[in-house]
C-alpha cells in the first residue's frame, strides 16, 4: 500500500549538506548568495489588485540569515530587514503586506525563539543557531507612518524617509508602488544596505554561501493574470572575483570585487507578440544597474545620469526586417537617440506603447543596455530582462529573455587553466583511413608538477577543409621541486573519417596545416 | 542594386556592437542550464489535445541569433523516446520560426527554403542585416510538402500510444487513453538537410549532420484556450563545445556511445521544486519533466513496452518538505512492491498531490533525484523539470525548477540519506 509517511529518523542517516555548486558567470537557477527580484509593483488602491509575491528559500541544512532590501525604481534603498531561515526553510513574502500594513515576515533565530514558535524546523534541518545583532527578531510591524513613507518613496512622491525628498519616478499613480528587491546571505542582522560602507569586505556583514533560492509571481487577480519566474540567482565566489573584476555590486565596492558576486549581462534578446493568442501584447521588464549614487533627490529633479540610455535597441519583425529604435554610432556626429525605454533601475515597458513604439506586431528585439557609446563608459553596467506576453482577459506568460555575450572571461576548463595551442600535427596518412591529429600545448610543462585536467579535440568537415577545436587544461603545482623536463603538457587527439587520396587542410584557430593522403611522414605546424 | 544594399547593410552591421558580437558561437558557458543561444534546443514536453481543435496545444519558436543563415533540424520524439518525425527549418540570419505542434501533427510543416531553393525570397525572405545561405542535401526537403495522410495518421497514433502502421503496427508511447498526443522535441543546428535523427549513425561526428554553432534560441507555450490558462518558458538551451566534452558525458550520450561526439553539455540530475495548493494558487501544482532513459528506444509490441518503463519510484530519492521544513518521504510497509515513479516516462506531466505523486502538505518544496540505482535498469540521469502553479479558472504560472547539481558534476549522494 502506497502512502506518504512521516519521516522515521531511524530509517535514514543525516548527513551535512554542502552548499550547492557554483556555476559562475551563467544566469542559471542554481542556489546563490544573492537573489534579485528585478521588478515589483503593488496596486495599493485595490486590495484585490496587482501585487508581487516572492519566496526566499534555503537550499542548505544549516540555518542562514537572508537580508532583504527594498529599492525604489531609481535604486534608492528604502527598507532593510532580516529573515531567519532554518535549514531547508521557505519564507514567502507578499509585498502588499509590507506596503499596505507594514507586516514583515516573522522569523527569529535560536536565542530569540528558543521554543521554535516563529521559526520551527524539521528533522533534516541542522540545529537552530543564533546570529549576532538580531535582537530585533522577530520584527514588529512597521509603524503606520513608516509604511506610508515607504509608499510615498516607491510611488515617486515626497517621503519623510528622506526629509520630503523623492526617491522614485513619479508616474502620477500615487497608489502604485514600484521598485526592486535584493536578498543577500549575511553573517549578522543589520540595518545596512549593500550601498553602505561595511556591508562587504573584511568584517562586512555579507556572506558568500550560495544557499538561497526562490521565485516570484506578479499576480493581477482582477485581470486574471499571473506570471512567475525564478528570482535571479547571483552566485558568489570571492576567490574568483578580485580587484578589477566586474561584479554585481561593483558600483558599491568601487570595482574591488569585494562583494564576490558574478555580474549580469548587458546584451539581451526578447521576443514580442501582439496578436494571435497573445492579443494583449508584450511587456518587457528590465532591471539595470544605474550610474547614479542611489540617493534621494529634490522632488521635481532627477538623479544625475537619468534617464539611462543604451547602446543599441533594434527590433526585427519575423521576416528579419530591422527597425532602429536607438543605436550607437562610433564616431561624430552622434545621431539623436530616438527612444529611451528603460531610463531607471526597475522598468516595465509595453512593447508598441508610447515608450517603445514598434512598426511590427511580431518579432524580437536586440538590446545592449550598456550606456550610449558617446556617454561616459560605465564599467558597472549590467542588466536583466524579462518578457510578459498576455491574452486579453485570459492568460499571460512571463519568462527571462535570452542574454548574449559572456558575463566573465572565458573559462571552458572544468578545472585548471587552458593552455595555448603550441603545435598541430597529423600523423602518416593512408588512403581510406582516418587522419590522426594531435594538438600539444605551447610551453614547457614539467611532468612532475603538471596535472592534465582535460585534453580534448574535435574535428568537423568544413567545406574542403577540416575545422579543429582543442582544449587542454593544466593544473600546475608549485610545491616541491619540478623535474626539468617538458613532458607534462600532454596532448589532445582527434581523427577524421576515412579519407580519399588528395590534399587537405586542417584549421585550428589561426593555424593551418595542409597535408597529403597518402603520406608516409607526419607533418606539423607550430604556433608562432 | 540588391548587392549594393546588402553591402550597405553589412557596413551598418559593423557599427553595431551587439549585432557584430551576437553571431559568434563563443558564448558557451557549459554545464549550466542558462538562457543563452545554443546548438540544441529541447522542448521538454508537449501535449496536443486531439479531441478538440480548440483544446490544449503547444507552441514553440526557433530563432537564429546569427546574421548567417542556419539550418535547424527538428525531431519529434514520443514520451517513451522513440523518434517519429524529422524535418528541417531554414532560418535566415536573425530569423524567427514559430510552430504550433497541432499543425505539425496535422501534417503542416513550417514552409522555409534556403537560397538555392528560394532565389526570389518568396518563402524565406530576410531583412537588411540578414544573410541567405544554401545547405547541401535540401533538394526535395525544402520547402517541405505537407505530410501525407499516412504520416499524419502515424504521428497522431504514435504520440497517443496507439499502434502505427508506419511502425509495423507497433507502439511508441504511453497509452493513456485520453486522446492527447504527447512527447518532446529536439532542435539541432545542422550542416545539411537530412531525415536522420540524433539516434541514427552519421548524425554526429566529422561528417555528421549536426553542427556545433551555438546560435539557436527560442521559447515554448503550453496553452489551454478553453481553460484560459497558459504557461511559457524558454526552450532548454544545450550548448555545444566538442573539445570540452570529448570523451565526457553529453546530452546525446546514449547515441554517441559516450564518445562526446555530439559535444553537447549534459543536463542536471537532481532538482528542487516548490509546490502550492491554496492561497492564490487553488489549482495546485503540476510538474512537467524530461528524463533520459539512456536507451536507444525503438517501437515495441504494444503490450510489451521497453523494459525500463515505467521507471520505479525509489522512495529515498524523493523528499517532500512543507514550509516549516518538516520532511516526508514516500514509504511502504515492511516490504515494498515496486511502484511506478511519478516520472515513469521520458517526458510527461504529473500533478503534485495526485495519486501518482501524493504529498501530505499543501505548501512546500520537493527534492527530486531523477537517477535510478536499481540493478538491471538504465540509471536515468539527465533530466529537466518545470513547475506550473494554477489558480482554478483564473491564471497560471510556469517556470523551470531549480537544478541542484550539474550534468558535468552530478550529485553522487543524497544530502538526506547516506548511500
Amino acid at each position: 500500500m502506497k502512502r506518504i509517511a512521516a519521516l522515521a529518523l531511524l530509517s535514514v542517516a543525516l548527513t551535512t549538506a554542502a552548499p550547492a555548486r557554483a556555476d559562475l558567470c551563467a544566469i542559471d537557477h542554481a542556489p546563490a548568495a544573492t537573489l534579485l527580484l528585478p521588478y515589483f509593483e503593488v496596486d495599493l488602491a485595490n486590495p484585490a489588485g496587482r501585487t508581487t509575491l516572492f519566496s526566499v528559500n534555503n537550499a542548505g541544512d544549516k540555518a542562514v540569515l537572508a537580508h532583504v532590501v527594498l529599492w525604489t525604481d531609481l535604486a534608492v534603498p528604502t527598507l532593510a530587514f532580516d529573515v531567519y531561515l532554518t535549514g531547508y526553510d521557505v519564507q514567502t513574502i507578499n509585498l502588499r503586506d509590507i506596503f499596505a500594513t507594514g507586516v514583515l515576515p516573522r522569523t527569529a533565530d535560536k536565542d530569540r525563539d528558543p521554543s521554535d514558535i516563529y521559526s520551527p524546523q524539521g528533522e533534516f534541518s541542522f540545529s537552530d543557531i543564533s546570529f549576532p545583532g538580531c535582537e530585533g527578531l522577530p520584527p514588529q510591524p512597521l509603524p503606520a507612518s513608516l509604511a506610508d513613507s515607504l509608499q510615498r518613496a516607491h510611488s515617486g512622491r515626497p517621503s519623510s524617509l528622506f526629509q520630503d525628498q523623492c526617491a522614485g519616478v513619479d508616474r502620477n499613480q500615487p497608489q502604485v508602488v514600484r521598485g526592486y528587491v535584493t536578498v543577500d546571505v549575511v553573517k549578522r542582522c543589520t540595518p545596512l544596505r549593500p550601498s553602505d560602507p561595511g556591508y562587504f569586505g573584511p568584517g562586512g556583514v555579507a556572506g558568500s554561501d550560495n544557499v538561497l533560492w526562490g521565485d516570484f509571481f506578479q499576480v493581477d487577480p482582477g485581470g486574471r493574470f499571473a506570471q512567475g519566474d525564478s528570482l535571479v540567482r547571483i552566485e558568489a565566489s570571492p576567490d574568483r572575483f578580485g580587484p578589477g573584476s566586474r561584479t554585481f555590486y561593483g558600483r558599491y565596492v568601487q570595482g574591488s570585487g569585494a562583494d564576490g558576486r558574478e555580474p549580469l549581462a548587458t546584451a539581451w534578446a526578447s521576443r514580442y507578440l501582439n496578436g494571435g493568442p497573445f492579443d494583449g501584447g508584450t511587456d518587457l521588464i528590465a532591471w539595470r544597474s544605474v550610474p547614479w549614487a542611489g540617493s534621494p533627490f529634490p522632488c521635481g529633479t532627477r538623479p544625475a545620469g537619468f534617464p539611462q540610455t543604451q547602446q543599441d535597441l533594434i527590433a526585427f519583425d519575423e521576416q528579419e526586417n530591422p527597425a532602429f529604435l536607438a543605436q550607437s554610432y562610433p564616431g561624430p556626429p552622434p545621431p539623436p537617440l530616438i527612444l529611451i525605454p528603460f531610463p531607471g533601475a526597475a522598468n516595465r515597458v509595453r512593447v508598441g506603447g508610447p515608450d517603445l513604439p514598434l512598426p511590427f506586431d511580431f518579432g524580437w528585439i536586440l538590446f545592449d543596455l550598456a550606456p550610449f557609446v558617446n556617454a561616459p563608459p560605465d564599467p558597472y553596467a549590467q542588466a536583466w530582462v524579462g518578457q510578459v506576453s498576455s491574452a486579453q482577459g485570459r492568460f499571460s506568460v512571463g519568462f527571462q529573455s535570452t542574454h548574449l555575450g559572456g558575463l566573465c572571461a572565458d573559462d571552458r576548463c572544468p578545472a585548471g587553466q587552458p593552455a595555448a595551442v603550441g603545435e598541430l600535427c597529423v600523423g602518416p596518412t593512408a588512403a581510406g583511413q582516418p587522419a590522426h591529429f594531435t594538438v600539444t600545448p605551447k610551453g614547457c610543462f614539467s611532468s612532475s608538477c603538471t596535472q592534465i585536467v582535460h585534453a580534448g579535440c574535435a574535428v568537423q568537415h568544413d567545406g574542403p577543409d577540416f575545422r579543429l577545436d582543442a582544449l587542454v587544461c593544466l593544473q600546475t603545482s608549485n610545491t616541491g621541486t619540478c623535474t626539468p623536463d617538458c613532458g607534462g603538457g600532454g596532448m589532445a587527439r582527434c581523427d577524421t573519417g576515412a579519407l580519399a587520396p588528395g590534399t587537405y587542410t586542417a584549421r585550428l584557430g589561426t593555424l593551418a596545416l595542409t597535408f597529403q593522403v597518402p603520406s608516409a611522414t607526419a607533418s606539423c605546424v607550430t604556433a608562432p | 542594386m540588391a548587392r549594393m544594399l546588402r553591402r550597405l547593410a553589412l557596413a551598418w552591421l559593423l557599427m553595431f556592437p551587439v549585432l557584430a558580437a551576437a553571431p559568434r558561437a563563443a558564448v558557451a558557458k557549459t554545464c549550466a542550464v542558462d538562457v543563452v543561444p545554443a546548438a540544441t534546443l529541447l522542448l521538454p514536453y508537449f501535449e496536443v489535445d486531439l479531441k478538440s481543435p480548440a483544446g490544449r496545444t503547444t507552441l514553440m519558436s526557433i530563432n537564429n541569433v546569427s546574421d548567417k543563415g542556419a539550418l535547424a533540424h527538428v525531431v519529434l520524439w514520443t514520451d517513451l523516446g522513440v523518434p517519429t518525425l524529422a524535418f528541417d527549418v531554414y532560418l535566415t540570419g536573425y530569423d524567427i520560426q514559430t510552430l504550433n505542434l497541432r499543425d505539425v501533427l496535422a501534417g503542416r510543416l513550417p514552409v522555409t527554403a534556403d537560397s538555392v531553393r528560394d532565389p526570389a525570397d518568396t518563402v524565406s525572405p530576410q531583412g537588411g542585416f540578414s544573410q541567405d545561405a544554401t545547405f547541401p542535401g535540401c533538394a526535395g526537403l525544402l520547402p517541405p510538402a505537407p505530410l501525407s495522410a499516412a504520416v499524419v495518421e502515424h504521428l497522431t497514433r504514435a504520440h497517443q500510444g496507439l499502434s502505427s502502421p508506419l511502425l509495423g503496427g507497433k507502439c511508441a508511447a504511453q497509452a493513456l487513453g485520453d486522446q492527447i498526443a504527447r512527447g518532446y522535441v529536439t532542435v539541432d543546428v545542422a550542416r545539411q538537410c537530412s531525415t536522420l535523427t540524433p539516434a541514427d549513425p552519421g548524425y554526429f561526428g566529422v561528417d555528421g549532420v549536426a553542427s556545433n554553432d551555438n546560435v539557436l534560441w527560442g521559447d515554448f507555450f503550453l496553452i489551454d484556450p478553453a481553460g484560459d490558462v497558459a504557461q511559457g518558458e524558454n526552450l532548454v538551451r544545450i550548448e555545444s563545445d566538442p573539445a570540452r566534452f570529448a570523451g565526457h558525458p553529453t546530452f546525446y550520450e546514449r547515441y554517441v556511445g559516450g564518445s562526446g561526439a555530439d559535444g553537447r553539455e549534459p543536463l542536471p540530475t537532481v532538482w528542487d521544486s516548490r509546490y502550492l495548493d491554496g492561497g492564490a494558487f487553488t489549482g495546485g501544482t503540476d510538474l512537467i519533466y524530461w528524463r533520459d532513459s539512456r536507451v536507444r528506444n525503438q517501437a515495441f509490441a504494444c503490450d510489451h513496452p521497453p523494459s525500463w518503463y515505467p521507471f520505479p519510484w525509489e522512495f529515498e530519492r524523493t523528499v517532500i518538505f512543507d514550509e516549516e521544513e518538516h520532511p516526508a518521504v514516500p514509504s511502504c510497509q515492511i516490504t515494498c512492491p515496486i511502484f511506478p515513479s511519478p516520472f515513469p516516462a521520458e517526458a510527461g506531466r504529473v500533478a503534485v498531490g495526485s495519486a501518482s505523486l501524493p504529498v501530505p502538505f499543501q505548501f512546500g518544496w520537493l527534492y527530486l533525484d531523477m537517477k535510478t540505482s536499481l540493478v538491471g535498469l538504465p540509471a536515468a540521469t539527465q533530466s529537466w523539470l518545470g513547475s506550473i502553479h494554477t489558480a482554478q479558472g483564473a491564471f497560471s504560472v510556469g517556470y523551470e525548477a531549480d537544478p541542484r547539481d550539474s550534468g558535468c558534476t552530478p550529485e553522487t549522494s543524497s544530502p538526506f540519506f547516506r548511500q
